[in-house]
């Protein structure tokens, strides 16, 4: 540990950072100084900055629309570039995310997760006798819809793979497809437009699939897009005794 | 002690075992694998906090619930062996009996009550998320029901499987 990092934290002025690094003998705790207002990744970049260059993260677009930037904190995944640190908070944790293999430090390959995206092939596949192309019409589905208000509350996915992290099940490299994935399998099999829907279920409904949730909610609490993967599984396992799309 | 009442002390004391041992896996996994905090102040705070921070306490009820199941299960397949004494013989069945009756079994009966209830009552629960569907609200709250049923329900038979050594 540096010398900065024995010193006392000064009444909120100054933050104590630990960040896991892959390296053992990597300096790991870190003091910044406090900005206000300060998010993780704000921190994370001081830390970079001013103390050690070969830090390892993720960024890109800070508005929290990429997805890069997640990592856990205090073992809640996040994005890093919109979670503001609290006032009277003197020291945080950060991780990277779990259940995907480390590159390194903070950076997480997240091959597994899109792998399982793509299991559910995630996008829409018109009908054989759909009107596609330059000249077709587009097909809508009606604001005010049922369809539209199942689907709706489910766009939005940025693929940060936080839920994927918080999950106790896809986390901990159980056979399991994940949150983000049934989420999205969800929206288009809920899609009258879609022409996939038998090929989905059949992976939705698989063993590696809804059936592999135990409700931890853990998707749910940390989606920083505010979606319910949760509410997306129990809609996919309702179907069974609901018969709803 | 017998040795028949010796050999079913052993066998206690290896569900024994394997439940802590199941425990420390479970949490070791956890710490390693999985999304969810470690047992910090920071854990602490969140669990405090109303909102989507308290859903963390639900990840928790799945470790429990994990760690009860596989105590029952020992449990019974320890319970179905001195059951089927009876079988072999009424008075060594008898004599394992009489341990069921001792102070460190009466403690242990009042685990096994709670694991049972938490286990049960957990389970249901997750049965009505899926019937009732509830979201990360409702299922929360139906988890703190089936805290309250559980603590409550084991005080309840606290009472009665200790009352006999306490008075």
């Amino acid at each position: 540990m540096g010398e900065a990092a024995t010193a006392d934290t000064n009444a909120g002025e100054l933050l104590r950072v630990t960040v896991t690094r892959s390296a053992d003998d990597a300096r790991s705790e870190f003091l910044v100084t406090r900005i206000r207002p300060m998010t993780v990744l704000d921190a994370l970049l001081a830390v970079q900055r001013e103390h050690d260059p070969a830090v390892a993260f993720r960024f890109s677009c800070r508005v929290g629309m990429c997805g890069t930037c997640t990592v856990r904190v205090d073992g809640r995944s996040v994005l890093a570039c919109q979670t503001d640190i609290p006032a009277d908070t003197v020291r945080i944790r950060v991780d990277p995310l779990a259940g995907l293999p480390v590159v390194r430090d903070l950076i997480v390959d997240t091959g597994p997760f899109w792998q399982a995206w793509g299991s559910v092939r995630p996008y829409l596949v018109p009908g054989e006798d759909a009107d596609v192309g330059m000249d077709g019409e587009p097909a809508v589905i009606a604001p005010d819809s049922a369809e539209r208000r199942a689907i709706d509350p489910a766009l939005d996915c940025i693929g940060c793979a936080a839920c994927f992290s918080s999950c106790g099940i896809a986390s901990a490299h159980r056979d399991f497809v994940g949150p983000a994935a049934l989420n999205r399998a969800m929206v288009l099999i809920a899609d009258s437009r879609d022409d996939a829907t038998a090929e989905r279920l059949r992976v939705v409904g698989a063993e590696s699939g809804v059936d592999r949730c135990h409700y931890i909610y853990g998707c749910s609490a940390a989606c920083p897009k505010g979606l319910d993967p949760a509410g997306a599984i129990r809609r996919l396992r309702g179907r069974r005794f609901r018969g709803d799309r | 002690m017998t040795v028949a009442q010796f050999v079913f002390f052993c066998g206690f004391a290896l569900v024994a075992v394997a439940i802590v041992a199941f425990g420390v896996v479970v949490v070791r996994s956890a710490r390693r694998d999985d999304g969810g905090p470690f047992v910090s102040r920071a854990l602490m705070a969140r669990l405090a906090r109303p909102g989507r921070d308290r859903a963390e306490l639900q990840r928790w009820a799945f470790y429990l619930h994990r760690v009860s199941g596989l105590g029952l299960f020992a449990f019974l397949c320890l319970h179905v062996g001195d059951v089927s004494l009876y079988v072999i013989s009424r008075e060594i069945y008898d004599e394992v009996h009489q341990v069921y009756g001792s102070v460190p079994m009466r403690l242990a009966e009042v685990g096994l009550l709670f694991g049972l209830l938490f286990h049960t009552a957990n389970g249901l629960r997750l049965v009505t998320v899926d019937l009732a569907d509830l979201g990360l609200t409702g299922s929360t709250r139906a988890l703190y029901g089936v805290l309250g049923i559980s603590v409550v329900g084991t005080l309840v038979g606290a009472a009665f499987i200790l009352g006999p050594v306490i008075a």
